[in-house]
Parts: structure tokens; C-alpha cells; sequence
């Protein structure tokens, strides 16, 4: 059972003695819960009450004060050991109480526009319009997460923008001496001015000729296969087995800008790995432009003097333009 | 003459082996090596200072390509058979698209659109598109006979001096398009056979499910 106990001065700060000291419940006035009067030197104190909620009235002569238990006050700094708030029916309490005290510290909080609301991690909230800057996501991954991905330009899809048109497996390979469709990329749909690369590898057998593997596009040849540098790939004519990769970019093919198609290769790879040769850039100078209308067909041709020319790997991507 | 089979040598023999085989092994006949001589789709080539067309091409499909829908028509325009022995890809990729089944719209189309959607009710289907590359390639095949996936067609053609009696015909057949198997060749003479592994469906332009 605790005591209410107090000073009471007057504006001088002079002690005020034999003052009355009402107790009541909180908001009543009637009964007086317990009374008392202060002593020479101020002080005064109840005699034991129930824990609850009291208003105190000052009486001194001819003036009464009374301090509510309700009263709203302003102070210049509050400094408490617990931080409790009641609701008004005192059925409830929040306790504000930090994770520890273990140093001087400064909880800033965010400057609001309009009332708002702070987020706390066990209530489900929605962020709207929230930057976060450099932020970790500790989760594994965004599993539940709803998102739209219809824009790569806000982060809906991942902007690559290469599209692999065509494939391939089993190698094709010819012996013809004049120059054949080896192989075709067919049933493609790549506008003039959407460019496109092809990486692929050739091969010959052990004969004292060159192999070598050209480029058509559609029904237009431009580079015909040939033991020259004006080709996709070549071979040496040293009677070896030989292999190699090639590559080639051909460029958006619009009015004025037709240029065909620039490429390189390795003609062969020598037991162990090393370079046969040295890339050369090869692509192309003399034969016909690239054509303008979409590009359907990528074929590759070719050509042996003697013996057996493939390729093989061979694949056509095609590049986004925005 | 020209002859065209189904597939690769399913025996496993690339280009060069089937050569040796018809040239060699065998002597089944005389394989055309001029490098002048390029047999093509309008005719017979000779290659030199220009190139003149001296001739039609006799050509001899396989039955089996008949079934299948490929002949003439299926090689376009400018088309070369080269000479001696070729083993011959083609890789057709069809496109697909994400669409909203009963509308037909894309799902992008409809993720752009704005309107509300029900996502749980919302039932997607795969669709192969008919682009203008794929009507093109789809046009060179018998009708109704183009495989509607994507799909390699493998052929094995051979260009010979003169006309083939029937059992050299029949034999180089089963050497392509018959369970023969074949001893005492050598590693430069097969190529290796792998799965065919076709990329997964193109999805519409910035969508990803």
C-alpha cells in the first residue's frame, strides 16, 4: 500500500505550512479518499491508499488547487526509467522499452509530412514509393513476391537482349569440291535493322587442302567459301586435321549502310591447345551485299579440294536494338 | 545424278566416310569431284570464269523423304548440292508466345493494357507464332507435312557422273536410311551423333514467368 507524499511552497518558495491535502479518486469529487496538512517545512503525506489513479487538492485558506490526475502538462525534459502509456479506460498499457541501455544514444526519427506511421517488423505494411538505397535482402530469394515483369527499364526482366535463333547437333560435313549449303539456320525472323552473331566451328581431315566454310543470307551469298581470308573459315593446306572456331557479326542492313558482315577465326588447334594460327579478321570485302529484306535463312557453305570439311556448333543470336 | 536421302548415315559415316564407302569400299559409282561441277537448284553449273547452268539436274529423292513432305520445293532458290558427298542440316526454330487463353492477347500486351486482371483466374497458353520466316520455310514443305516444332532435318545427298543401277541405289540407301553397320573405316570417316537439345520457346519481349 503505497503513500502520496509532496512539498508544497508558495511562488516565493517559501514553505507553506498547515495547508489541507485532499486525496480523491481521479475525476470525483466526493469522498476524500485521504487528507492531510503539511508541516512547517511543507511536507506532506498521506496515510496509506490503494494503487490506483488520484486527483490531490490543495486547500489554503481561502484557495484550492487541485492537480488532476488528467491534467495535460508541458515540460521542458522527461527523464524516466520506464516509458508507459495507458489507454484511457487503464485497461491496457504500451511499455517503450529499447533492446538495452548500454550507452548514450540518440533515436532520430524521420521527419513526417502528415501523419504517419512507422514500420515494424511484425506487422504486415506496404511500402509505397520507398527508395531504398544499396539495400541487402537477407531472404534467399523474393519467393511470395508479387511483381510485375513487363518492363525491363524498371527492373522487370534482366536486359540482355540476346535471343538464340537457331541451333544445332550432329555436325554436317561434305567432301564437294564446289561450293554447297552445308548447313542452314532456317524459319528465322530478323528485321533489316536488327543485328546478329554467329559463332560456330569447322573442321577438316587430313589432307594437304584447304577447307573452307562461306556465309549466305537468304538466297544471297555473301561470302563465298574459298581458300582465301574473304570467308568465314579456312583451313590451312598443310596435310593435318585441323579444327577451329569462328564468329561473325553481321550489322543491322539498312539503306546506304549494307555492309555485309565482319567475322574471325582460328584456322586449327593444335594438339594440347595452342594456336595453329593467329585469329584473323576475315569478313568481308569483295562479294555481295548483305540483303535488306528480313533475314529468314543463315547458311553456311562449303567447299574442299579433297577429303572432308564440317562444321559443327553452330549457333545464330540476335541482338536488341533498344 | 543426284541423290537424296533422309537423315545422316545412321551407321554413323560422315561425308567423307560414305565417299570412301561409295568410292572406294564399295564401288557402288563414279562420284562427280570436278570443282567446276556444281550441281545447284536450277540446274547443272559450271563453275570458271563465270558460271553457266549446261543442264537440269536428274535428281532421285528417297521414299522415305516423299513421306515425309520434302522434295523439290523444299530447297529455295540459289540452293547448291555442291558434288561428291554432302551431309546436310537445317535447323527451324519456331517462335512461341505467352497468351491469354480465350483472348489471345500476350501477356505482355495485357500486362501493359492496365486493366484489372484476376491473376488466380488468369490461364496462360503457349502459342507458336506465325512469322513471316516461319510461313516461308513452312511454304517449301508438302503441304500439311512441315513439322509444327522446333526441329533439325538432316539429309545426305550424293552427286554421281552418270545414272545409278538399282542395287548401288538400294545399297547407298541402306547405308544412310538402313541399320547397316559398317567395319574397317576409320575415325575421320564418322561423325559424332548428339541430342538434339531445341531452345526453350522464345517468351515475349521483357515478360518472364
Amino acid at each position: 500500500m503505497p503513500n502520496l507524499a509532496g512539498f508544497l511552497y508558495d511562488s516565493a518558495g517559501a514553505a507553506i505550512n498547515a495547508a489541507t491535502i485532499n486525496i480523491y479518486t481521479r475525476n470525483t469529487t466526493t469522498p476524500v479518499i485521504a487528507t492531510t496538512t503539511t508541516n512547517a517545512s511543507g511536507y506532506w503525506q498521506t496515510a496509506s491508499v490503494a494503487e490506483g489513479r488520484y486527483d490531490v487538492e490543495i486547500v489554503n485558506g481561502t484557495t484550492t488547487l487541485r492537480m488532476k490526475y488528467d491534467d495535460q502538462i508541458q515540460i521542458e525534459e522527461l527523464e524516466a526509467a520506464v516509458f508507459r502509456l495507458r489507454n484511457p479506460a487503464d485497461t491496457f498499457v504500451y511499455d517503450i522499452v529499447p533492446g538495452a541501455i548500454t550507452a548514450a544514444r540518440t533515436l532520430n526519427l524521420p521527419v513526417i509530412t502528415a501523419t504517419d506511421t512507422i514500420v515494424v517488423t511484425t506487422l504486415a505494411q506496404t511500402l509505397a514509393s520507398k527508395t531504398l538505397s544499396a539495400p541487402t535482402i537477407t531472404a534467399s530469394d523474393f519467393a511470395n513476391m508479387t511483381h510485375t515483369h513487363a518492363s525491363a527499364a524498371t527492373g522487370g526482366a534482366i536486359a540482355i537482349g540476346v535471343t538464340r535463333e537457331g541451333g544445332n547437333t550432329t555436325e554436317a560435313t561434305t567432301t564437294s569440291t564446289s561450293a554447297v549449303d552445308l548447313l542452314t539456320a532456317t524459319a528465322l525472323t530478323i528485321a533489316a535493322a536488327e543485328p546478329f552473331i554467329a559463332v560456330g566451328a569447322g573442321r577438316k581431315t587430313a589432307v594437304a587442302s584447304a577447307g573452307a566454310i562461306g556465309l549466305k543470307l537468304n538466297t544471297t551469298t555473301i561470302a563465298e567459301a574459298s581458300a582465301s581470308d574473304d570467308t568465314v573459315w579456312v583451313s590451312t593446306t598443310t596435310n593435318q586435321a585441323e579444327s577451329g572456331p569462328f564468329d561473325f557479326i553481321v550489322a543491322p542492313r539498312v539503306t546506304n549502310y549494307v555492309t555485309p558482315a565482319v567475322g574471325r577465326r582460328v584456322a586449327y588447334i593444335a594438339a594440347g591447345g595452342a594456336s595453329g594460327s593467329a585469329v584473323t579478321s576475315n569478313l568481308n570485302r569483295t562479294a555481295a551485299t548483305a540483303p535488306t529484306a528480313q533475314i529468314t535463312d543463315v547458311v553456311l557453305r562449303a567447299l574442299i579440294a579433297s577429303g572432308t570439311v564440317g562444321t559443327d556448333e553452330f549457333h545464330v543470336y540476335t541482338m536488341a536494338t533498344s | 545424278m543426284l541423290l537424296i536421302f533422309a537423315g545422316y548415315p545412321r551407321c554413323g559415316l560422315n561425308a567423307g566416310g560414305l565417299q570412301h564407302a561409295v568410292d572406294n569400299v564399295e564401288g557402288l559409282a563414279l562420284l562427280e569431284h570436278d570443282p567446276a561441277i556444281q550441281y545447284t537448284k536450277e540446274g547443272i553449273a559450271v563453275l570458271g570464269q563465270g558460271r553457266e547452268i549446261i543442264g537440269p539436274v536428274s535428281v532421285l529423292f528417297s521414299p522415305t523423304l516423299i513421306v515425309q513432305g520434302i522434295t523439290w520445293n523444299w530447297f529455295p532458290e540459289n540452293w547448291s548440292f555442291g558434288n561428291g558427298v554432302t551431309v546436310h542440316k537445317t535447323t527451324a526454330m519456331r517462335e512461341k508466345e505467352l497468351v491469354d487463353h480465350g483472348t489471345g492477347r500476350s501477356l505482355a500486351a495485357l500486362l501493359e493494357s492496365g486493366e484489372p486482371v484476376t491473376m488466380a483466374n488468369l490461364v496462360l497458353a503457349l502459342r507458336a507464332r506465325r512469322t513471316e520466316g516461319w510461313e516461308k520455310y513452312e511454304a517449301r514443305w508438302r503441304p500439311g507435312t512441315c513439322p509444327q516444332e522446333s526441329h533439325i532435318v538432316h539429309l545426305t545427298w550424293l552427286v554421281t557422273k552418270h545414272d545409278v543401277p538399282s542395287f548401288a541405289y538400294d545399297r547407298i540407301r541402306s547405308l544412310v536410311e538402313g541399320d547397316v553397320a559398317v567395319e574397317g573405316y576409320e575415325g575421320k570417316h564418322f561423325s559424332p551423333t548428339r541430342i538434339w537439345k531445341p531452345s526453350p520457346p522464345k517468351m515475349p519481349v521483357g515478360v518472364s514467368l
